[in-house]
């Protein structure tokens, strides 16, 4: 493969990756790192471009969750704070716990997150008729808010947060372990557990997915891991994919979102399958 | 749209479209400029999420919502310690 074809074949797959990612709140290194792999890099050289393209994914698909009200700020910091101690664990541990145990353990939780999202029929969060464009957004002092669906305003109300706080807090340890963004496990926790609605949960996830990424990518970068050359083309193509995520995102009902993102973490846990 | 998340669209709008000019630019030159210019694309992006949480510590701080700034405040300390602590122990 020539130089040319192997840059314009990291933006695409970053594109694509990036997109689904940003659709379903997932992140999408999970999918990134492993097609990487198939080519002529390992897991270790893969890993830091699977960081940068959650990262750009995330910055770039918050433009369009931010004008939305889309993101659930508070509610963000608040399950961050128990997904990021998990976190410092979970990198600390690393290593205890052999690959493929690991591997199929997430390939399971995987399923069981998709299972989760496929079940459940119907919209759990109702328009409220008495609500303008103007109640669009988080409360102040509250985790509740008000999200946008098809023009019309739907309240909600997270539920089972302190249960919920701890799941996250397994969810980091998980992460920390495996080395991966966690979208994929943040997403269903914040979706069916704390019962913040399919868009909501997603485009919070992308947000505090962003958020964990910089903060490993930090690391990686101190162990001198990171090979800017091939970074700068998954920027490009997880810019690009980022912002149509979000854009879609934004034309799909909540059960089409819950269904693809099912379908997404069925793939995943295939490919976490076939790697181990 | 409330101020501040129009606030955060703009500012991550633009650090968006700089990064990926810095990282177009990038890819299309070569050597210690390609470096710099592909290095900033990196920086700008992997700092926007934080100073995204310190926008949002100091918003709530003014706006009153003490408890939420609170938790935004320990979760960047969190971060950073969790940061030293890994760099130390590896």
């Amino acid at each position: 493969m020539t130089d040319v074809a192997r840059d314009v074949l990291i933006i695409a797959l970053a594109f694509v990756t990036s997109t689904v990612g940003s659709l379903g709140g997932l992140g999408g290194a999970i999918l990134l790192v492993p097609l990487l792999t198939f080519g002529d890099m390992t897991i270790a050289e893969a890993a830091p471009l699977g960081l940068v393209s959650v990262i750009a994914g995330s910055v770039a698909a918050g433009r369009t969750q931010l004008r939305d009200g889309a993101v659930n700020h508070r509610f963000a910091v608040v399950t961050e704070l128990g997904a990021t101690a998990g976190v410092i664990v979970g990198v600390i541990l690393a290593g205890s716990i052999s690959d493929r145990v690991l591997t199929y353990f997430l390939a399971t939780l995987a399923l069981l997150a998709a299972g989760g999202g496929a079940i459940r029929k119907g919209v759990r969060w109702k328009p409220d008729p008495s609500l303008g464009a103007d109640s669009i957004g988080e409360h102040h002092g509250s985790l509740s808010g008000v999200y946008r669906l098809n023009d019309q305003a739907v309240p909600y109300q997270p539920t089972r947060m302190g249960l919920g706080v701890s799941l996250m807090a397994i969810a980091g340890v998980v992460t920390g372990l495996a080395g991966v963004g966690g979208g994929f496990l943040k997403t269903p926790l914040s979706s069916e557990v704390m019962r913040l609605p399919a868009k909501v949960a997603a485009a919070t996830s992308t947000f505090t997915i962003g958020l964990t990424a910089s903060t490993a990518l930090l690391l990686m970068a101190i162990d001198g891991r990171v090979v800017v050359s091939d970074s700068a083309l998954v920027v490009i193509g997880s810019i690009v994919g980022g912002t149509l995520g979000s854009r879609l995102q934004r034309y799909l009902s909540p059960p089409v979102v819950r269904r693809a993102t099912a379908l997404v973490l069925t793939v995943i846990a295939v490919v976490l399958v076939v790697r181990a | 749209m409330t101020s501040l998340s129009s606030f955060l669209a703009k500012w991550t709008t633009t650090v968006v479209v700089l990064a990926a000019l810095a990282a177009s630019a990038g890819v299309i030159t070569s050597g210690d400029i390609a470096h710099t210019l592909n290095t900033a694309a990196l920086m700008l992006l992997g700092a926007l999420p934080v100073l995204r949480v310190i926008a949002l510590a100091v918003s709530w701080a003014r706006a009153g919502d003490r408890r939420y700034a609170a938790a935004a405040v320990l979760l960047v300390s969190l971060m950073a310690a969790g940061v030293v602590m890994v760099a130390v122990w590896r």
